[in-house]
């Protein structure tokens, strides 16, 4: 398989994630976003290392690594967007600007 | 309990120092340095001998006095503690100035007593007055000190030895300045013109401070340099004339103001100036004679004005005012010669010691001075005889106005009504006829009564001491000089009975304003700097914290568009954050390419 093809999923991926991240009000898909651009990256991590037949398998160690903070950050995200919603009754990011500059 | 362990404290200082003196009486002169090299062996030299005896047994009693009648004065005020700490300090650096060999040892004690007498001055620091004494007192000697300072500077190397006993003498034109310089401090630290009004203005302080400062520490520490330093002052002429001169003048002006003032330890206080410079009147004479006699007139001085202040402490404490105008009120009907009988008796011996009434210590010791003086004018010293003849007739016209003001201020606090009938003297008031009107006025007042034990057991050591401290040196009174002074005493004494006697109390105008030497300071001085302080200030607060505010205010006003920014919502941040991000790599592939 060429390298350009998961490559290219890759970016697909990683555009859908910052779009989410960035114009998706729920937090809860914010988070999700959040975790397709780090298994875009996981993807490109993947496939460099297949097409360089590295010996030491630098990239899938580093996936692993990245899947593993993934999991970490989901949980601590998940508790934040827990907190949110029992605090504010929902869990819209625009809705949730308690810390503008007050005038 | 603390002021309890301090006044321990205190009295045993006090008392050790009196029985060092004793035990250094008729020792061989010494001087002793700590085996250090360097400056250090120089620092700490320290000596003993005839004049460190006198003067520590004058500051061992008198601070014992003043300690012991400090308890009864400062009963159930605040601050004892603090006061009792501070008069101990006050004494160990005069002994320290005493017992100095170095020069530099010397002025530690000497700026101390500087801190100490400011501190104590203002004891009462809630009154003004008190405030305002404490500042100038602590400034006027200070401006002295300067002088004092660079006097040791220029005599040091000049004489290539900081060391009292190693300094020789010599005539030298650097001497002369040196001497110069150190007599600024003199003059500033014993009240002498031109910087003599701080003195009468330190008396809002406690009675008790006032005799400790005029009679055994701060302004004897003048005359007792002059004297721990008088070969040297010797071999310089010229500044013995310059304190022949201050000290004539000073005599007689201070005087002249206490003849005008009208409360009772502002009277002292100016007597005080005028007795010193008599003393430095005995010492510019450059005689051993001379010296001897000033010393005398220190020591007696130092017995009869701490009896004096602590007579007028009681005063104080009992009316309430040492102004003549509220103690006539009392004093009118004789009330306070009966009703305080040894405070009486005893300002009796004080006063008559002052004014040199024959028999008592200060006709002793002020005939000694003249004494010395005639001799000395006689004689001639070197080639000129004026400073001589100049103290001679100062020190005559001192002890006649000394004799007015004793008799007055001693007729119109003590006597009842001279005035004929219905007639009223001067601080007298109209409505005093009216018995009733007396009583209603007197209600408020607790009934007078002389201090308790504590206060008079002091007072009444020292009047022991007035009446017997003469006769050390009675044997060698020439009667042709005694028979002078005690003319001159008359000459004083008689117009003031006389003057009261009408009820009258002249006061002339430029006396009650004290030659203006305040107002012209006013002028000279104290406005100018503090035009100069207001400049200051406005400088401070437009021109340099302008430009600090300025700065200030122009980084709020550039950071208020971006505060705008914040907007609470993480998105809009993150949004710009990634066009950041994008921004930079087109701009890197650019660059790159």
């Amino acid at each position: 398989m060429p390298l350009i093809v998961p490559l290219l999923l890759a970016v697909v991926l990683f555009c859908l994630g910052v779009y989410g991240v960035l114009a998706r009000r729920n937090a809860i898909t914010v988070l999700m976003s959040v975790e397709l651009m780090l298994n875009a990256v996981n993807l490109n991590l993947v496939a460099f290392d297949a097409w360089r037949v590295d010996q030491l398998a630098t990239g899938q160690t580093a996936a692993v690594f990245v899947i593993t903070i993934a999991a970490a950050e989901i949980g601590l995200g998940l508790a934040i967007v827990l907190l949110l919603f029992r605090g504010h009754g929902h869990a819209d990011t625009d809705r949730a600007r308690d810390l503008v500059e007050a005038e | 309990m603390i002021t309890l362990a301090w006044r321990v404290l205190g009295i045993a200082f006090s008392l050790a120092v009196a029985a060092a003196a004793a035990l250094l009486w008729q020792v061989e002169p010494q001087t002793w340095a700590p085996d250090l090299s360097g400056f250090s062996g120089t620092l700490y030299a320290v000596r003993t001998d005839d004049l460190t005896v006198l003067m520590l047994a004058i500051v061992g009693v008198v601070a014992s006095c003043v300690q012991v009648y400090s308890i009864g004065y400062l009963h159930g005020e605040p601050r004892t503690a603090s006061y009792t700490a501070i008069v101990t300090l006050f004494t160990a650096a005069m002994v320290t100035v005493v017992v100095a060999d170095s020069l530099f040892l010397l002025l530690i004690g000497w700026e101390v007593m500087g801190v100490c007498s400011y501190l104590l001055i203002g004891q009462y620091w809630e009154r003004r007055d008190a405030r305002a004494g404490a500042v100038k007192a602590f400034l006027m000697t200070r401006f002295g000190d300067v002088g004092f300072l660079f006097g040791i500077f220029v005599l040091g190397v000049a004489g290539g030895s900081f060391r009292i006993s190693e300094l020789e003498p010599s005539g030298s034109g650097l001497a002369t300045v040196g001497t110069l310089l150190l007599l600024c401090g003199v003059v500033g630290k014993s009240a002498q013109i031109p910087l003599q009004t701080w003195l009468p203005d330190a008396m809002p302080g406690p009675a008790p401070v006032s005799a400790l400062i005029h009679a055994a520490t701060m302004v004897a520490a003048g005359v007792f340099l002059v004297a721990r330093m008088f070969d040297v002052f010797v071999a310089a002429p010229g500044t013995l004339s310059v304190l022949a001169v201050i000290a004539a003048l000073t005599m007689v002006v201070a005087a002249l103001c206490a003849t005008a003032a009208v409360e009772v330890k502002r009277i002292l206080a100016w007597s005080t100036v005028s007795q010193l410079a008599v003393m430095f009147g005995g010492l510019a004479l450059g005689t051993d004679d001379g010296r001897h006699a000033g010393l005398f007139h220190l020591l007696t001085h130092a017995a009869f004005k701490a009896l004096l202040f602590l007579c007028a402490g009681v005063l104080l404490h009992q009316v309430g005012s040492a102004t003549f105008a509220v103690l006539r009120r009392r004093a009118r009907r004789g009330v306070l010669r009966k009703l305080m009988p040894v405070t009486f008796g005893t300002m009796t011996i004080g006063l008559a010691a002052l004014a040199g009434v024959p028999g008592l210590s200060g006709f002793f010791s002020k005939d000694s001075v003249v004494e010395a003086a005639w001799h000395a004018a006689r004689d001639g010293r070197g080639d000129t005889s004026w400073p001589a003849w100049l103290v001679l007739v100062a020190v005559l016209v001192t002890g006649m106005l000394t004799a007015f003001y004793c008799t007055r201020l001693w007729l119109w606090v003590f006597f009842g009504s001279p005035a004929p009938l219905g007639g009223l003297g001067a601080f007298e008031e109209e409505d005093l006829g009216d018995s009733s009107a007396v009583d209603a006025q007197e209600q408020p007042y607790h009934p007078l009564r002389d201090g308790s034990p504590w206060m008079l057991a002091p007072m009444v050591l020292l009047a022991l001491a007035t009446l017997v401290l003469g006769y050390a040196e009675a044997s060698q009174l020439d009667p042709a000089v005694a028979g002078v002074t005690t003319l001159a005493l008359m000459f004083g004494a008689v117009p003031a009975y006389s003057l009261w006697k009408r009820g009258a109390d002249p006061r002339p105008a430029v006396l009650e304003r004290e030659f203006g030497f305040d107002a012209f300071y006013q002028l000279a001085v104290v406005r100018p700097v503090r035009f100069a302080a207001g400049l200051v200030v406005t400088g401070d607060r437009d021109v340099i914290d302008g430009w600090v505010r300025g700065f200030g205010k122009a980084g709020t006003l550039a950071s208020d568009g971006f505060r705008r920014l914040q907007t609470g919502n993480v998105q809009t941040y993150l949004t710009a954050a990634v066009l950041g991000v994008v921004a930079l790599a087109v701009l890197a592939g650019v660059i790159a390419s």
